[in-house]
């Protein structure tokens, strides 16, 4: 089994290591001078560092790459062979074990190959004569675009097509319906089931279920998006957000938010803050049309963004309750009833607006 | 970076995280339903949110396998990113 060629590589990179420290472990004296000799050794500059070649090197860790990424493919067909074949759990969990072992040595390619890379990258800006604090500018940029697109992006795009052409013929069909479906879908629209996925938002799935259109819930999905997204980027691309990516987000939040508003305004042409109310009211009492949908997101948009005031909104801003929800959009949306129970010890809300919010919350419910 | 590199770069997250969820997805669903989704897929226009909504009904534990994907992918990267950082002296 391939988990074991796994351990056996693992055996011998042991073996390896042991061979290097062997000559520590002798008698005293010995001992210090065999330290010495082995430290010299590793704080002397590689051959590759001093030739300023590491193209040899390089090779070596996309065949290293390819190896690892191959062996953890072929546990995980493993796996799925033996749940079609319905073989015994224990057999499965055993099966399993070496997959995350292959994993685990998949990633550590990964993380050998970025290091090469960025060695001679580095190596390849010192001998060109870029001053120390250049050098770091660029290296950070070098591994926030070249590591993060080599290591990060093509590299998982290469493991799951791997995985993915191991698993049965229709499965296969399957899956590549989804991505063609997924690759027809607008990035607005992407960026809603995403986070639907990954933060388990309901009212995501809620709103979905209800058939309201992706156009209307474009601001309200960005937002929504923006805080996953963000969420993973700054997570493991440092800087990230320097990059300029809030900005941009927020350029897209801006320009649907100020087409649903400026639709809605010129649909209605309401401008007082009681009449507003209830006109959301009474639209949010019918059945769910697109113009109500389109006030709800625009109504949330403004809750998340602070812009209460352009559609008369303005008591939003005379309750001590609901000035935390301008700034944390994601978690006031998911924590329902205490916003409701905020909103019931207000009291500069007149009933429509209470009756808005409670009808707004009532759509996020799954 | 500029504008539409980081656009690429945000969309690129999105298709990641996606295709690694459904792949996880497909290899836990029963060999039986895959021919149930299928249906429901293409039918998914007409009644929208019902794939999602299978998929949560037949995959047991469905939320908690798609955190550890997302999970997973973003462990995988940081180390990886780390490691260039740490190489790079940063």
């Amino acid at each position: 089994m391939l988990s074991n060629e796994t351990q056996g590589r693992e055996r011998e990179q042991r073996r390896e290591l042991n061979s290097e420290s062997e000559p520590v472990k002798v008698r005293a004296g010995q001992e210090a001078q065999d330290a010495h000799t082995i430290y010299v050794r590793l704080m002397e500059p590689s051959a590759a560092e001093v030739s300023g070649d590491f193209s040899a090197q390089i090779e070596a860790c996309k065949a290293q790459l390819n190896q690892y990424r191959t062996a953890y493919v072929q546990n995980y067909a493993g796996i799925l062979e033996a749940r079609r074949n319905k073989q015994p759990i224990t057999e499965i969990e055993q099966l399993q074990a070496g997959t995350k072992s292959a994993h685990r040595d998949y990633v550590k390619a990964k993380k050998t190959y970025a290091e090469v890379l960025v060695s001679a990258h580095k190596i390849q800006l010192e001998q060109s004569g870029t001053s120390v604090e250049d050098t770091k500018i660029q290296l950070n940029a070098f591994i926030q675009t070249e590591i993060f697109n080599t290591l990060i992006v093509q590299e998982e795009v290469l493991l799951q097509e791997q995985k993915a052409a191991v698993h049965p013929p229709e499965t296969k069909g399957v899956l590549r319906r989804m991505y063609e479906r997924w690759d027809g879908l607008s990035t607005i629209q992407k960026g809603l089931i995403t986070t639907a996925l990954a933060t388990g938002t309901a009212f995501v799935s809620t709103a979905l279920a209800r058939g309201l259109g992706s156009m209307e819930l474009t601001a309200v999905a960005l937002l929504f998006s923006k805080s996953f997204l963000m969420g993973i980027s700054q997570e493991f691309v440092a800087g990230f957000t320097a990059l300029g990516v809030n900005t941009l987000l927020e350029k897209k939040i801006q320009e649907s938010f100020t087409t649903s508003v400026e639709q809605e305004r010129q649909r209605t042409r309401v401008q007082t803050l009681e009449l507003t109310s209830l006109r959301y009211k009474e639209l949010l009492e019918k059945k769910s049309t697109q113009g109500s949908q389109a006030l709800i997101v625009s109504a949330l948009t403004m809750l998340a963004t602070g812009r209460a005031f352009s559609l008369g909104l303005d008591f939003l801003s005379q309750t001590q309750a609901l000035k935390g929800m301008t700034e944390a959009v994601a978690t006031t949306f998911q924590s329902g009833p205490d916003i409701v129970g905020k909103l019931s010890d207000s009291e500069t809300l007149g009933k429509p607006a209470k009756g808005f919010f409670k009808r707004i919350l009532s759509y996020f419910d799954d | 970076m500029a504008a539409e590199e980081q656009e690429r770069a945000l969309k690129t997250l999105g298709d990641l995280v996606f295709q690694k969820v459904i792949l996880k997805v497909t290899e836990v669903l029963p060999p039986e339903q895959v021919e149930q989704l299928n249906t429901i897929m293409n039918s998914e226009e007409q009644t929208p949110g019902a794939t999602l909504q299978f998929l949560k009904q037949h995959i047991p534990d469905f939320d908690a396998i798609v955190t550890a994907e997302v999970a997973e992918f973003k462990q995988d990267a940081a180390a990886v990113m780390n490691a260039a950082r740490t190489q790079a002296g940063l």
